[in-house]
Order: C-alpha cells, then structure tokens, then sequence
C-alpha cells in the first residue's frame, strides 16, 4: 500500500463524506472528482447518493411556493423531446426490460376470458414451432464455456480478480492465497457486451431471503449510476459458480465491478453493500 | 399520496411522460431559473433535465426518496454541471443578509410537503451560520465566492460550514426517517 493510500485510509470516509458533500453543493473540480472516485472505491461501504439527496430535499423544501408554472413554449417544446425520447431505442429497450419484470404483463393475463386463455395458447404453440429451431441454434452457451471461449478470443477481453471485502457473507482464511479463501475473477468482452463471473468461496445464498447482484462501473458514464450486471444466486455445492453477465445498460469502458447483497429480485438502487470488488488496471 | 409516476415512465406508459411534465414542470422550471443567468439558459436547462429524468426514471426507487426529491436531485446534478462548465455560477436573486427559512404554504402533494417538512426541520437544527451558507448555496445557487461576499466569512469557513452542514443535515434526515419508521411499525 503506497502511503497516499495509507493516508486516505486512515482519514477514511470522512474525506469522502466532505467531497460527497461539495460536490452536491458546488461540483467538483478534475482533480477532486478523481480523488473522490479513488476514495470511493477505497470505501465502497459509503453511499455517494446520500448527499446529493440531502441537498435536493432542501431544494424541495425551499422552493418558493406556488411553484411558477413551466412556461408554455418551453412546455411545448419539451413534448416535442418527449416524443423524440419515447421513440429511442434507449426508452424502448428500458420499457421492453422493466415490462418484462413488472406483474403488469400477469395482470393483463388474469384478464383474459377462456377463449381468450384457448386463443392465447394456440398463438404461443405457432410461436414456438415457428421459432423452435432457430431458438435450439441460439441458445447461449453455458457460462463457463463462455468464459473459455471469450478468453480464446483474446484482443478485447478484460479479466479481473476479485478483491473479497470483508463482509460476513465473504470467507476469508487466515492464510491469503488458501483454496477456500473468497476469490475468482471477472472475464469481460466490452465489443460482445458479454461477460462471465466465477465465484468461489461466496457463501450460499437463499434466494427467497436475499440475492447477489451485480454492478459494472463505466467510466463512460455517470459513476453514481453504476449499470445493473444481473441477479444471481450462489448455490451451496461448493463448486465454482460461473454467472454469466447480463448488463441492463451498454458497458463502453468497465472500470470496477462490484457484486453487493440485495433483497430477492435484486434493486435498481443500492444501498452498496458490497462483497466483492474487481478494478480494471488503469 | 399521490401515485407515483417515475416508473410509469420507465415502463414507457403513453400518458406519462406528459403527466411527469405536469406534476414536476413547475419544480424543475423553479430550480433551474434560479441557477440559471437568464431565461434563455434556463429553458435549454429544463430540457436536459427532463432528458436525464426519463433516462434515470428506472432508478427511482421510493423507499430511498420521494419522487420530488428524486427529480430535484437530477436537476441540481444538471444545473451544477452546467454552471460549472460556465465556469461562473451567476445569482438569479439578490443575496441579502438574514434570509429566512421559506415557509411552504402551497397545496403542494402530500410527498413534497413531506420532505419539505423534514428537510426544513433539519436546517432549523443546524448552527445559523451552516443555515445562512446552505440557503445561499442551495436556494440562490450562489458559489462560494459569492456567499462569502455575501456574509463576509472567509472563503475556507464557507466551504467548512457548506460541507459540515450538509454533512449534519444527512445525519438529521436520516434520523428523521428512522424515527418514523421505527414510529410507523410500533403502530402497527
């Protein structure tokens, strides 16, 4: 550890707290911006939002009331954005994602009257015979020969190890290096969009009671939205769990990693408690 | 309570987007004619805050904040980066010394009026030079620079009462929240 770390540790998130807190104040300049995403990654347990959301509830709070209504032409020409946005690919995919997990799509189904359940049902039969063979072709391969084949591949595949926190869940050995130490290592394809986790030593989650989650830190966005890599469990075999990446958003340039314990079904915010921690080398 | 409508944004809903512009468009229109120098700037201001809330709305999540709170937050997030690429961050309103805490008496929806509640008991809380240097930063926009001509504190108290005050008003918020929910459960 260099002694610049060493210092930052042992100011520890305080620092961070002060950064947090000017730069949802005043921003940030370059120079503090990249301290604060060092310290960040050094104090995962800190929550970069909470700040922010301080400072807008005040905003709230002192806004002037009644709130001046948005002018008309600047109304009008939001609706045309609107318009534009809702027809992006970007909306599209988020609304296609969010639909596909929401309990919408079942309410629709319980509304169904029984021809509707029989029309249904046929439709679904011509689906799958119509797409039956091309779905057999494409079907993903099994994470860990994806890990294999995406190291083959080479060039654009980033692999990164674990760092295990030292959260409870993660088993830690007196011994660093000990086989049934907490590691495994990120394989990632920013060109494919694909990825693979294996994950020994995590412990054994009950799906019902939590589940892990995956998050990807892009340095091509907003480093206080990191982008949701999928839920996944960790079965109780003991085996390696390889978990294939499943990114909500397109990942241009991964910088971390950080796979947190969340509530079943996972969130689309996290409170960040993080067990586990990859960096790509600068 | 009114129903939420963030994540009938992100799920595409037709009505939506302009039920959000309804419900929110006098917020965002307020807080970016304070941070912006003209009319001009604000209306660009608005649009891309509106863009960056449709692209977020999906991470909304109520059991954190209020759907006020939360598109605040997205606008002060666009108007800080704004002015900060200006490279000077002009006043809209005069500062003036011994400003008071703005007392809501709109009928606004029972969410704002909640965290409008909690946030300003928490300022009330705080040390009155840490109140002064908030208002000016949070309700002007004022730089440090500013509020330090303002009330004629030093350049390095400003920013230690800035920072130390919001730091405090977290702490405060968040004990808020655990008290009522910890009152809401014995409730029940």
């Amino acid at each position: 550890m260099s002694a610049f770390e060493s210092d930052i540790l042992s100011e520890g998130p305080e620092r961070v707290r002060e950064l947090l807190a000017e730069r949802s104040l005043f921003g940030l300049g370059d120079e503090e911006s990249a301290e604060l995403d060092h310290l960040l990654a050094l104090h995962p347990e800190v929550d970069d939002e909470a700040m922010d959301l301080a400072a807008a509830a005040l905003e709230v709070a002192l806004a002037p009331t009644p709130l001046e209504p948005l002018p008309g032409a600047v109304r009008a020409r939001l609706e045309q954005s609107a318009e534009r946005w809702s027809r992006s690919p970007a909306a599209l995919r988020q609304a296609r994602r969010l639909r596909s997990t929401s309990g919408r799509d079942d309410q629709a189904l319980r509304g169904l009257s029984r021809f509707g359940w029989l029309a249904l049902a046929a439709a679904l039969v011509m689906a799958l015979l119509a797409v039956w063979p091309s779905r057999l072709a494409a079907r993903p391969d099994p994470p860990a020969v994806l890990r294999a084949r995406l190291m083959d591949q080479g060039s654009d595949v980033l692999r990164v190890s674990w760092t295990p926190t030292e959260d409870a869940l993660v088993r830690s050995c007196p011994a660093p290096g000990d086989p049934s130490d907490t590691n495994g290592d990120v394989v990632w394809s920013t060109a494919l969009q694909q990825g693979v986790m294996r994950i020994h030593g995590l412990q054994p989650n009950d799906p019902s009671e939590r589940q892990y989650q995956l998050w990807i830190f892009d340095a091509a966005r907003d480093d206080r939205f990191p982008v949701d890599g999928g839920v996944f469990d960790i079965p109780a075999d003991g085996a390696d769990a390889f978990v294939a990446i499943d990114p909500k958003l397109d990942v241009r340039q991964p910088v971390a990693f950080a796979v947190t314990v969340e509530k079943p079904g996972g969130v689309v915010v996290s409170d960040r408690r993080v067990v586990l921690l990859a960096k790509s080398p600068p | 309570m009114t129903e939420p409508i963030l994540h009938r944004v992100a799920t595409g809903e037709p009505s939506a987007l302009a039920e959000c512009m309804d419900r929110f468009g006098g917020l965002v229109w307020s807080v970016a004619r304070r941070y912006c120098p003209n009319a001009a700037e604000a209306e660009d201001a608005v649009q891309e805050i509106f863009i960056d809330l449709w692209k977020s709305a999906a991470r909304f999540d109520e059991a954190i904040a209020s759907e006020a709170t939360f598109v605040a937050m997205i606008a002060r997030r666009r108007l800080i980066d704004r002015n900060r690429k200006r490279s000077r961050r002009p006043v809209a309103a005069t500062l003036t010394e011994g400003m008071d805490v703005p007392e809501r008496t709109g009928d606004d929806s029972a969410e704002v009026s909640e965290d409008a509640r909690r946030a300003t008991q928490a300022l009330k809380q705080l040390r009155p030079e840490q109140q002064r240097v908030l208002q000016l930063s949070i309700f002007h926009g004022a730089s440090h620079e500013q509020i330090a001509r303002a009330t004629g504190l030093p350049l390095g108290t400003v920013k230690t009462h800035a920072r130390r005050g919001l730091i405090r008003m977290r702490e405060l918020l968040d004990r808020s929240r655990e008290a009522e929910d910890g009152a809401q459960e014995s409730g029940t």
